[in-house]
């Protein structure tokens, strides 16, 4: 088989083996990013560009270029299409709609190729000839490239950031005023113990103690107001942490005995 | 097209340039090895410094600074320099390119911070969640008609099952690949010279946006590596050696790579079309003499002596091409305008509502600062400025006006054939237009907006103005030295004019109004908790930096440009009124405002009262206002940031 053959014959491969694995749902989260990365940035433009250049181009840049180039542009006018369609765009519709044109693209490459000009032109053919130590120079690069990444999302996850608490009140069920909801979640750096408190014009109707969340936890409730309460005007929640239990920590009001509903 | 023998050998020389001598001492990769290493070192500083290292921010801004120049110097002095091979130089420029684009990825590795960003984020998440495109963005209207990006961002997260953000990173990263590739293809089809090539893709890449806001994951971002695309096609599609298997292709992609600009970005699609339409201008002029001179029997014998006669001088591989008449991109450019019209016409059609009045208002205060009404001291003033950086910022502008009439002139001189070559001389005079633009705080956004259009043909034009000097002067320590200092004076004033502002080059704690700076966890909470609970689409009215988190977290209908709301001592029925005609369903107070001056000027929009020259800050009982009224609920509490819901205000009394 002409060698010039194998490219685009392997990118129709790959194509369908990425079909497959987004249709069947490969659950191999490794695989799935890489195959789903080549499939949407990298082949269906590499296939094209074979396809629509069957003389070699001008180095390997030029390749890449267009490469990229043209698949993002299927991505985008594939998206417009697949718009109108009753999938949308969802991930089997995508692989489908890329891996179609990386195959009928392949197909083309292949077709071209077999019948077309086999010279090549060695114009600009990148060397790619590397020394052993210009070799270890790229790796070292490589290497102290991912330390600074590594620096610089651990420095970003450890930002230091106040704490804070989120505590919340809605009527349970819309505008009815016959129960609200309550919610309580931690933004707090480490666990933190609670008391919930909720008045209805002024009269306690609960008092939850403790409500322990650890950091990015919470707590919600539905709370039915009892009867006596259904005139009250204005419900009130009061969150307290039990590391300081005299003072108010958060405060929301709702007005259910003004309004219509 | 047949390639000629002499074509052929044209293409070789173009192929090597002018490194044969550099060849036998070097192998095709050259530097870059080592520059790769010393780039990645530059990149550990940056880290470094965002890392926040050491207590005093002075300190870590300036090794930022070092670390940007480390990645920046070496790798420019060996591009300037003509003994580098073109494969090292694509290398050099992909080491350079890619390394400023992780710089700005840096800033912010886990999360978009930038509110561009988290406007077009949330067309990303809409598009998934809904599986369609077009839907409305009310934090960024006009977006929500250009779905390349949420187009292109949905098929890599459908197929790989990548968060928004990390696919947005892969996708802008991909695209900046090909923009440094694309532009260096395009100067080198039009300059002829790698060496030319690489210098202009260099000097590109110190345009003040190109750190920053080109990396950002915006629409623009991802148009302009495709206009350069379109730029490189076209140029390369005039070249006469392509067979005409080629040109089909050629075509072909040209076709579609405007198709993908038009349906991304429109700016990007107007920029492209009135540069490919400038390509028309000289044309008409210049190529009925050259070609009615090159068919007479003089003309053709003159063609061939001066070929002849230029290919004896040695290795000046450029000029040999002069004379061949490059054809006039006419079907390029009327594509370009026919696709933007109908795109404009029957899809997006507000756009013109979104961009006209922005436009409008900046010739209006164009025409301010020419009659006087505007003063330099008003730009330079700004809060996005230190006033050191003044002291990079203004030679290096200078260095650039002064490089410009000499490139311009040389770009005649050599490629005056070209109209994609003149298209680009008068195109940089656009950097005149941009800095006059400078001259007023409220046009300089606008002016800003232009520098990555700007700088494509003010970087030709440099470049070939030092290739001239270089070729003149030969290869002395003196031409050396001289311009690569030249280009950390020009990077280092372009990355200062640029974002980030001063104030937030570096990430951090919590500051008031001070846009990235701002994007701390409990505000995005309380986006999020908006999202979940409320439910999206409600009307929110709120400051600056919390509509962009309720509107893209939150997925709700914010607005800041009910500033008054807020900065009332107490509500009177003229609020009531404006909550009642804006539809606002909830208000998001941020009482941290009360604590400092807004960092960038102002806490809710340049239209508040006192933007940009505040003296207190806004008072705490103006923001706590709403506790306690009639009807007013106050449903959500996080310490700083409380919602209060205003429905009962919207009923009929």
């Amino acid at each position: 088989m002409n060698h010039r053959l194998f490219a685009p014959i392997a990118v129709a491969a790959i194509a369908i083996l990425a079909v497959i694995a987004a249709i069947t749902e490969v659950n191999i989260e490794a695989a799935r990013v890489v195959v789903g990365m080549l499939l949407a940035l990298v082949l269906p433009g590499y296939a094209i560009t074979v396809a629509v250049f069957p003389q070699h181009m001008r180095g390997g840049a030029e390749r890449v270029t267009f490469s990229l180039g043209l698949s993002l542009v299927v991505a985008f006018l594939g998206g417009l299409v697949l718009n109108w369609t009753p999938q949308g765009l969802q991930a089997t519709s995508w692989a489908v709609l890329l891996g179609s044109v990386t195959l009928a693209a392949s197909i083309v490459a292949v077709a071209r190729l077999w019948s077309g000009n086999r010279e090549q032109s060695t114009i600009n053919r990148v060397n790619p000839k590397i020394s052993i130590g210009q070799g270890a120079l790229l790796v070292l690069a490589a290497l102290v490239t991912c330390a600074a990444i590594g620096i610089a999302r651990n420095g970003a996850a450890t930002q230091s950031y106040p704490g804070f608490t989120q505590l919340w009140m809605l009527p349970a069920d819309g505008d009815s005023n016959s129960a609200v909801r309550v919610g309580v979640r931690s933004g707090e750096p480490t666990a933190v113990r609670y008391r919930l408190q909720v008045e209805a014009d002024g009269y306690v109707v609960l008092d939850q103690s403790p409500i322990d969340l650890e950091p990015e936890e919470d707590w919600e409730t539905v709370l039915a107001m009892p009867s006596e309460y259904s005139q009250a005007e204005t419900v009130d929640a009061v969150l307290y942490r039990l590391d300081a239990p005299e003072e108010p920590y958060r405060r929301v009001t709702l007005w259910i005995g003004t309004g219509e509903g | 097209m047949e390639v000629t023998g002499a074509q052929e050998t044209y293409l070789r020389h173009l192929a090597v340039g002018t490194q044969h001598s550099a060849e036998k001492e070097i192998s095709g990769w050259g530097l870059l090895p080592a520059m790769s290493l010393v780039g990645a070192a530059g990149l550990l500083l940056i880290a470094i410094a965002y890392r926040g290292v050491w207590k005093s921010a002075e300190w870590n801004a300036t090794l930022r600074w070092i670390g940007l120049l480390v990645l920046f110097a070496p790798i420019a002095t060996r591009l300037i320099s003509p003994r580098a091979t073109r494969q090292e130089r694509l290398g050099l420029l992909m080491v350079l390119g890619l390394g400023l684009y992780l710089a700005k990825v840096m800033y912010s590795p886990l999360e978009f911070k930038f509110s561009d960003e988290l406007q077009h984020w949330r067309n990303a998440v809409e598009t998934l969640q809904g599986g369609r495109l077009f839907h409305e963005n009310p934090i960024l209207f006009a977006s929500s008609m250009y779905p390349g990006l949420p187009s292109a961002t949905a098929a890599l997260v459908a197929l790989t099952g990548l968060e928004v953000f990390d696919a947005g990173v892969i996708i802008i990263g991909a695209t900046r690949l090909a923009l440094v590739w694309a532009l260096y293809l395009f100067f080198e089809e039009v300059g002829r010279s790698p060496h030319v090539a690489g210098i202009a893709s260099m000097l590109y890449m110190t345009n003040p946006h190109f750190l920053f806001f080109s990396s950002f994951f915006t629409y623009q971002s991802l148009a302009l590596p495709l206009a350069a695309l379109v730029l490189f096609t076209v140029a390369r599609r005039n070249r006469l050696y392509d067979s005409s298997s080629n040109l089909l292709g050629l075509n072909l992609a040209i076709v579609l790579y405007i198709g993908a600009v038009v349906v991304t970005h429109h700016i990007t699609t107007y920029m492209l079309t009135v540069f490919l339409c400038l390509t028309l201008l000289p044309w008409g002029l210049l190529s009925q003499l050259i070609h009615r001179f090159a068919d007479t029997t003089i003309g053709t014998r003159f063609y061939h002596s001066a070929v002849g006669r230029l290919a004896r001088l040695g290795n000046d591989a450029e000029a040999r091409d002069d004379r061949i008449p490059q054809p006039c991109p006419r079907s390029t450019a009327l594509l370009a305008v026919v696709a933007g019209l109908a795109w404009t016409t029957y899809a997006a059609t507000s756009t013109v509502g979104y961009l006209a009045p922005n436009i409008a208002q900046t010739l209006r205060e164009f025409v301010d600062v020419i009659f006087g009404e505007a003063t330099l001291g008003e730009a330079v003033g700004s809060a996005y400025l230190a006033s050191v950086e003044l002291l990079a910022i203004i030679p290096s502008t200078a260095l650039i006006l002064l490089g410009l009439p000499p490139g311009i002139w040389h770009t005649w001189r050599r490629y005056r054939d070209n109209p994609l070559a003149l298209a680009l001389a008068i195109g940089s005079l656009g950097y005149g237009v941009s800095l006059l633009l400078r001259l007023s705080s409220h046009t300089a956004g606008f002016s800003a907006r232009t520098w990555p259009f700007v700088y494509v043909p003010v970087a030709f034009v440099l470049a070939v103005a030092v290739a001239e000097v270089w070729r003149a002067r030969g290869d002395r320590w003196m031409t050396r030295a001289v311009f690569p200092a030249l280009s950390i004076v020009v990077f280092m004033g372009g990355m200062m004019s640029g974002w980030p502002p001063h104030w937030a080059r570096l990430p951090g704690p919590y500051l008031v109004a001070a846009s990235e700076r701002s994007i701390e966890p409990q505000g995005v909470a309380a986006a999020k908790w908006a999202g979940e609970v409320l439910g999206h689409g409600n009307r929110v009215a709120t400051d600056f930096t919390n509509t962009y988190l309720m509107g893209s977290y939150g997925m709700q209908d914010a607005v800041y440009d009910l500033p008054d709301m807020f900065f009332a001592s107490e509500l009177s029925d003229w609020h009531r009124d404006a909550i009642q005609n804006n539809e606002i369903r909830y208000l998001v107070v941020d009482t941290r405002l009360s604590s400092a001056l807004p960092v960038r000027g102002y806490y809710f929009s340049v239209w508040e009262p006192n933007a940009d020259v505040h003296t207190s800050p806004i008072e705490l009982a103006s923001l706590e206002k709403f506790d306690g009224l009639v009807d007013v609920d106050r449903i959500f509490d996080s310490g700083d940031i409380i919602v209060y819901d205003v429905g009962e205000w919207l009923r009929e009394p």
